[in-house]
């Protein structure tokens, strides 16, 4: 009620008593201003309360229907291969047949196979990734990577340290140039990315200060300068 | 052969030429006067349907129920007549 009284008092401020009949619509009032699109309809809408009930189809499935029909014959062709129907050409006499086996199929599995494509898309990702980091540990010697991972624990052997240092730089600076591309294809990988870069910067970091140290030690049987 | 009309071994066993739509097997007076509206006058207009829905008697079964109010008996009669028809035939 409210609603309508709303509505009239928009529409023509001055009628709006008269038309306060309780179930009074708006069409005796004549047209002159018609204002753009509001108040007739809307007031419509509030009044009129026995409006047809509709069949209780699924939403999904009655835009479906809608959007089978405005379909082209070759859409539908590929929509029936897609569901594996065998089908014959797409004819006026043929079509409202292939229409309807179109939805008892859709209505069996409903969504098409399309959101594993994103899911594959990141396994890719990932291979690719993997892909670039491991032609680089091969480039230097096969060795360098062994004992890459024992100068950390191990601050004993300087003489395997001598002979890396200047190997692994040329290695280091390998391995940046290319570890910055999986980085900018596969934004998500970010942290992995941070993750290497500071464990090349620990190791240079030991190599560094060992080099410094056997400047120090002058002890060393090998040449260092 | 034995669980076959008469009607059936009629059609089946020639040219079906200019013959009406009620000369199919399962088509009567009432199935036929529908299709008819629809203009599938002959019975050799039925079988164009037939062979658009590439001889598949599942499928012209069901169009032909949706086509004309036929039930699950008379349209699989009417497909198989005129599949045998097209294996003697076509």
């Amino acid at each position: 009620m409210s609603g309508l009284v709303e509505c009239a008092a928009n529409a023509l401020p001055g009628k709006a008593e008269s038309l306060l009949g309780p179930n009074h619509v708006h069409l005796q009032r004549p047209l002159q201003e018609k204002e753009p699109g509001r108040t007739r309809t809307t007031c419509h809408k509030l009044q009129l309360r026995s409006v047809a009930p509709r069949r209780a189809t699924f939403p999904r499935l009655r835009f479906r229907k809608m959007a089978l029909s405005e379909k082209s014959n070759d859409e539908l062709s590929k929509l029936l291969a897609e569901f594996g129907i065998k089908h014959g050409p797409i004819v006026d006499s043929t079509r409202k047949l292939y229409e309807k086996k179109l939805e008892k199929a859709m209505m069996e599995s409903p969504v098409k196979p399309s959101s594993d494509k994103t899911f594959y898309r990141e396994e890719e990702e990932e291979i690719t990734y993997i892909t670039y980091r491991n032609p680089i540990r091969h480039e230097g010697c096969a060795e360098m990577v062994k004992r890459r991972v024992h100068d950390e624990p191990d601050g004993n052997k300087y003489s395997d340290q001598v002979t890396e240092a200047p190997v692994q730089f040329t290695n280091r600076t390998a391995n940046h140039s290319v570890a910055h591309k999986p980085v900018r294809k596969s934004g998500s990988r970010v942290w992995k990315a941070i993750r290497v870069l500071l464990l090349l910067a620990v190791l240079a970091a030991g190599a560094y200060y060992a080099y410094i140290y056997l400047l120090n030690n002058p002890d060393n049987p090998f040449r260092i300068q | 052969m034995s669980t076959t009309s008469q009607k059936h071994r009629d059609f089946v066993g020639e040219p079906m030429g200019d013959k009406p739509v009620t000369s199919l097997s399962g088509i009567g007076e009432t199935l036929g006067k529908k299709l008819e509206e629809q203009g599938f006058d002959k019975a050799f207009v039925v079988l164009g349907q037939f062979l658009l829905l590439k001889k598949d008697t599942e499928m012209f079964t069901e169009w032909l129920k949706d086509a004309s109010g036929a039930n699950s008996r008379q349209a699989g009669s009417c497909a198989q007549c005129l599949k045998e028809w097209c294996d003697a035939f076509l």
